[in-house]
């Protein structure tokens, strides 16, 4: 496995793309998930600016930080923007085709197994730079706002970053897949883009909402790759407005997005050993 | 000794279209191994499969007499059409890939870039590299793992003519060191210039394979003329061991039977009393045997 990585990472060490995409994208997300402060100041500008006295509340003083809510709060922000790793993801996967290196890489020696692996380790290794990094944004923020700072507190509720790990990484295996049936680059990031941003959001809601549709279609739009992610880590903010909103990570999501990572592995593990590889 | 590889009954399709049929093939250790064939003869496909990179409708191959497994592959150096690397590493990163994955330490890069005269450029980035240093650095990368195999499909393809020759004298330097090569070109006179063996492909299939002396051998021509060149003509068809005999002009071209040579054949004429004004002992090369044995084919 150490092996397999190496070569994963010889391959990544100097490629200047790679060091400034991901640099980038830590940096994106250390910055919107610190961006809460702001935001709230923001808010309580444009209130004093317009005069909307019937707001009787100081946007300021919503607890976003507090432990233990931050990690659900922070979580949730986070994993809407893993899309721009699962980009680096396609373009690595892809750069090997495009350059024919994955074949040169089996005219080597490397078995196609092994191969798949290597990359899998990688999106491990990703996947769990961003979770650590998530959570010490979390940490940071929270030891700078909450008002509560005792260690039950803190660790609590860390079931999240568990989940936000298992979020990235499943989507970013997904993004492998489709890397590796698209092929080109381009194309892959555009499709995947357009897919979980607009077509299987808007086809969920469609699904979910539309009146006069059989249920069965409510019934299936929870097993979409995206949305079974998305459902992972509930959107905690209703509390700021005194809404109900699930505090806890259904099992059921769990267990739906675990089979989705099995379904994706196996199609990849299939697609790598039966394909030709030219 | 085992073979270094053994080809049988080999059938791959792609769609309708049989890229090979029934191809069985066999490379004997040392040798110098040249596949033939017009472009889409089969050559790049069946280096494909015996690289496990195209997957075969049916029939067999071994490497040194096992069954192909990529434990087999590491001790086999191969490049496929044109080289693959990185283009944003350098030589010796792209060279480190390769080393990780066949399990052999760093320290052979430096003495394959050297090999290859790509030393000095070994920090540059692939992308910086000329056309003849790209196909150099892919026989570096082949020699990496010091393999007791080479397979090279078209590693002139692009070069200029100084490049050609050096890529010769690797190969020649490489082969003198006892290692097998299987290479795929359709530059027939680099296989004669540095291949022991070959092979025919077309369409698919094997229309010839033997060694390259034997192939010319049988193909001697001698060119005689002399003044009285009615005379002559008829002495030489007399000749018993004479076979097709032709007249060129002021010039006949006679084949002889096997062992017979120019020498045998000046005896006998001098013997009628004719003395000749040019004899010339004409080889075949391997470009118009190759030619003749894919019209036979048709």
């Amino acid at each position: 496995m150490i092996r397999l990585l190496l070569i994963e990472w010889i391959k990544l060490r100097n490629y200047r793309a790679f060091h400034v995409l991901t640099g980038l994208y830590f940096i994106v997300v250390a910055f919107v998930c610190s961006g809460g402060t702001l935001l709230l100041e923001y808010l309580n500008y444009q209130k004093t600016k317009n005069n909307a006295t019937f707001i009787t509340v100081d946007p300021r003083i919503l607890p976003i930080y507090d432990f233990p809510d931050v990690w659900q709060n922070i979580t949730f922000i986070a994993a809407r923007l893993k899309i721009f790793l699962a980009f680096i993801v396609i373009i690595s996967l892809t750069n090997e085709i495009t350059y024919k290196t994955f074949r040169q890489n089996i005219i080597d020696g490397l078995n196609r197994v092994e191969f798949m692996f290597s990359k899998i380790t990688m999106i491990f290794v990703l996947s769990l730079a961003n979770t650590l990094l998530v959570f010490l944004v979390g940490l940071i923020n929270g030891l700078i706002y909450s008002h509560d700072k005792s260690l039950v507190a803190i660790f609590g509720n860390m079931e999240f970053l568990g989940a936000f790990f298992l979020n990235v990484f499943i989507f970013l295996i997904f993004s492998f897949l489709v890397g590796l049936i698209i092929k080109r680059t381009g194309i892959a990031i555009v499709f995947l883009g357009i897919y979980a941003t607009f077509m299987e959001p808007i086809a969920t809601l469609i699904f979910k909402h539309m009146p006069k549709l059989p249920a069965f279609f409510a019934e299936i739009a929870p097993y979409f790759p995206t949305q079974a992610l998305r459902d992972l880590i509930p959107n905690p903010y209703p509390r700021y407005i005194l809404q109900d909103f699930q505090e806890y990570i259904a099992f059921s999501n769990v267990a739906i997005v675990s089979c989705q990572l099995l379904i994706y592995s196996g199609i990849i593990y299939l697609l790598l050993k039966w394909k030709n590889n030219n | 000794m085992e073979n270094v590889l053994q080809i049988s009954n080999l059938y791959k399709n792609y769609g309708r279209i049989k890229a090979v049929h029934d191809l069985t093939l066999t490379v004997a250790p040392g040798t110098v191994f040249g596949l033939l064939g017009p472009n889409g003869s089969g050559k790049t496909t069946t280096l494909g499969v015996i690289l496990d990179v195209v997957k075969k409708n049916s029939g067999t191959y071994t490497w040194f007499g096992e069954p192909p497994s990529r434990h087999a592959r590491k001790k086999i150096g191969a490049i496929l059409e044109a080289p693959a690397f990185y283009p944003y590493l350098s030589a010796a990163e792209n060279l480190k890939v390769i080393a990780q994955i066949k399990e052999i330490s760093y320290d052979s890069i430096d003495l394959v870039l050297k090999k290859t005269g790509l030393l000095d450029r070994k920090k540059d980035r692939f992308q910086t590299y000329s056309l003849g240093m790209k196909q150099r650095l892919a026989i570096a990368s082949a020699l990496l793992s010091d393999p007791f195999v080479l397979v090279l499909d078209e590693p002139t393809n692009g070069l200029d003519p100084q490049g050609i020759a050096d890529v010769r004298d690797l190969i020649l330097k490489i082969s003198s060191e006892g290692k097998t090569i299987i290479l795929a070109s359709h530059l027939l006179d680099e296989v004669q210039k540095v291949c022991t063996h070959f092979a025919v492909l077309n369409k698919g299939k094997v229309l010839y394979s033997g060694g390259v002396e034997e192939a010319l051998s049988n193909s001697e021509a001698i060119e005689v003329s002399s003044p009285d060149i009615d005379l002559l003509l008829d002495a030489v068809k007399q000749y018993e061991h004479a076979k097709d005999v032709k007249r060129n002009h002021q010039k006949i071209v006679v084949h002889l039977a096997q062992q017979k040579t120019g020498y045998d054949l000046n005896t006998y004429l001098v013997g009628k009393g004719i003395i000749v004004s040019h004899l010339a002992t004409e080889r075949k090369n391997l470009e118009e045997q190759f030619l003749e044995i894919l019209s036979q084919s048709k």
